[in-house]
């Protein structure tokens, strides 16, 4: 007999950590098709760039209408990791506020880049240099907020390595690649010094190597928060099981 | 409350029995440090060894260009950094050993010498980016110093790293060695030694390693 209280609380949980993925998919889909698999370089003219907004201008904006729509499914799916992190430091840890920040502030670059973007497809008869300032500044901010985005992975880290059980929610060695891909994020620094070769923004170091590490975290981490919420589900579900049935054999000793 | 304490003792028995059971399984494994040290050490070697490969497929491509490049470094300097870090390796090595012994003054003066000889060789490393920066060669310059900096400043900052963790170990030496101290110890150690194989092989990389062409 299951209770419902406990089965639709984690009915939200699991939806909120599906977020992580679609979010995902939509953003590898919609902000991928404006021209970012790879990035344009930033050794490019002033002119070259402007070419591209001026001959796309509608691609621009139904990428980062979509893109930006669903940039707030990142901070939804770190909320529902905090909630299963939470099972295991305690509800009110520093580790879940740290977490939720981390990927809440994650949002910001999100979307101020995103709206960069958007705002050169809707004015692409803006000076070519204009452009060109919008396209570095949306580049400088998304790679360059990488610290953000480092601080929820190290208290996700830090967290679910504190897990006590035999078989633990997260694997301990993806709870570790997490603080790892935070700490490599470092590497990002390095892409203001260069407008080509592999540290440039879209060198394959700094692009490809960097991003498909955090994708890599990412999918992992989801596929892991879905299924501790199964296992927490039913953990919650045999505990108020057998607290229905003390409460019964109290109410028979009492009668 | 007899039921709630009951309770407690019978969640934290298993808790306590876990960790000694993980680290004992980790002894039988012969693996040093704790798990997730061997995760950053397989991810940090991968992303040396890219590195690596788009170092050497540029020289490849320009080799007069990156020997020119190397003429311009010093290899004193790299000689000197060489010894520095592969002495507080010896160091960090000795720490280990004194800490499985139990003694924590020998694990800490072991340590504090490492510690010096890291910030020593990140002094020396400054000194040498300033000495290049100010002799005219930066990350744009050409290929050779685009790399150079960016590959030898993700050392060094892994050298911060390695010693933020020897550090860690130096404080918690204060208190009476145990297991769990040696697992940290280890980890720390195998992560410094990671720090230091990976300068052993930028050092003829960038300051020694000729392309043939004169």
């Amino acid at each position: 007999m299951s209770n419902p209280n406990v089965t639709d609380e984690f009915k939200y949980w699991k939806i909120c950590a599906w977020n992580g993925p679609l979010f995902m998919i939509v953003y590898m889909i919609f902000w991928g098709m404006c021209f970012n698999y790879p990035p344009r370089s930033g050794a490019l003219t002033a002119a070259q760039v402007a070419a591209t907004f001026r001959e796309w201008p509608n691609l621009f904006r139904t990428g980062m209408v979509v893109a930006m729509t669903f940039a707030v499914s990142y901070a939804v799916w770190a909320i529902a990791i905090s909630k299963v992190q939470g099972k295991i430091v305690g509800k009110d840890s520093i580790l879940n506020d740290l977490q939720v920040w981390g990927g809440g502030l994650t949002v910001v670059p999100l979307l101020v880049t995103s709206a960069m973007w958007l705002t050169a497809g809707y004015s692409p008869d803006l000076p070519d240099t204009q452009l060109k300032q919008l396209l570095d500044n949306a580049w400088m901010l998304l790679d360059m907020a990488y610290s953000v985005t480092s601080v929820q992975m190290f208290a996700m880290g830090v967290a679910f390595l504190a897990d006590k059980r035999a078989k633990p929610l997260m694997p301990r060695w993806v709870a570790w690649f997490g603080i790892w891909v935070g700490i490599a994020f470092i590497a990002e620094c390095l892409m203001p010094f260069y407008k080509t070769g592999p540290f440039a923004r879209n060198g394959w170091l700094n692009f490809w190597v960097e991003f498909l590490i955090w994708f890599v975290w990412a999918f992992l981490v989801s596929f892991y928060v879905i299924k501790s919420i199964t296992r927490l589900k039913e953990e919650a579900l045999a505990e108020s099981e057998e607290k229905a049935k003390d409460d019964a054999k109290k109410g028979l000793v009492y009668a | 409350m007899p039921d709630g304490r009951t309770q407690v003792v019978a969640i934290s028995r298993p808790v306590a029995l876990a960790d000694a059971e993980r680290i004992s399984a980790f002894r039988k494994s012969k693996l040093p440090g704790v798990d997730g040290i061997w995760v950053f050490i397989t991810g940090d070697l991968v992303m040396f060894m890219i590195y690596f490969l788009v170092f050497t497929t540029g020289r490849m491509e320009a080799p007069a260009a990156y020997d020119l490049g190397r003429r311009q470094l010093d290899p004193l300097i790299g000689c000197a950094l060489t010894l520095i870090l592969l002495t507080s390796s010896w160091l960090v090595v000795r720490a280990v050993e004194a800490a499985r012994e139990g003694s924590s003054g020998r694990v800490r003066t072991n340590l504090l010498l490492a510690m010096l000889l890291g910030t020593g060789f990140a002094g020396l490393k400054a000194f040498g980016y300033v000495h290049d920066a100010l002799a005219g060669h930066s990350p744009s310059s050409n290929p050779f110093f685009g790399y150079y900096y960016a590959i030898t400043g993700i050392h060094c900052m892994h050298v911060m790293l390695g010693m933020g963790l020897l550090l860690i170990c130096y404080v918690k030496a204060s208190k009476p060695i145990d297991d769990k101290y040696v697992l940290w110890i280890e980890s720390g150690a195998c992560f410094w030694h990671m720090v230091d194989m990976l300068w052993v092989l930028l050092f003829p990389m960038f300051y020694l390693l000729r392309s043939g062409v004169l």
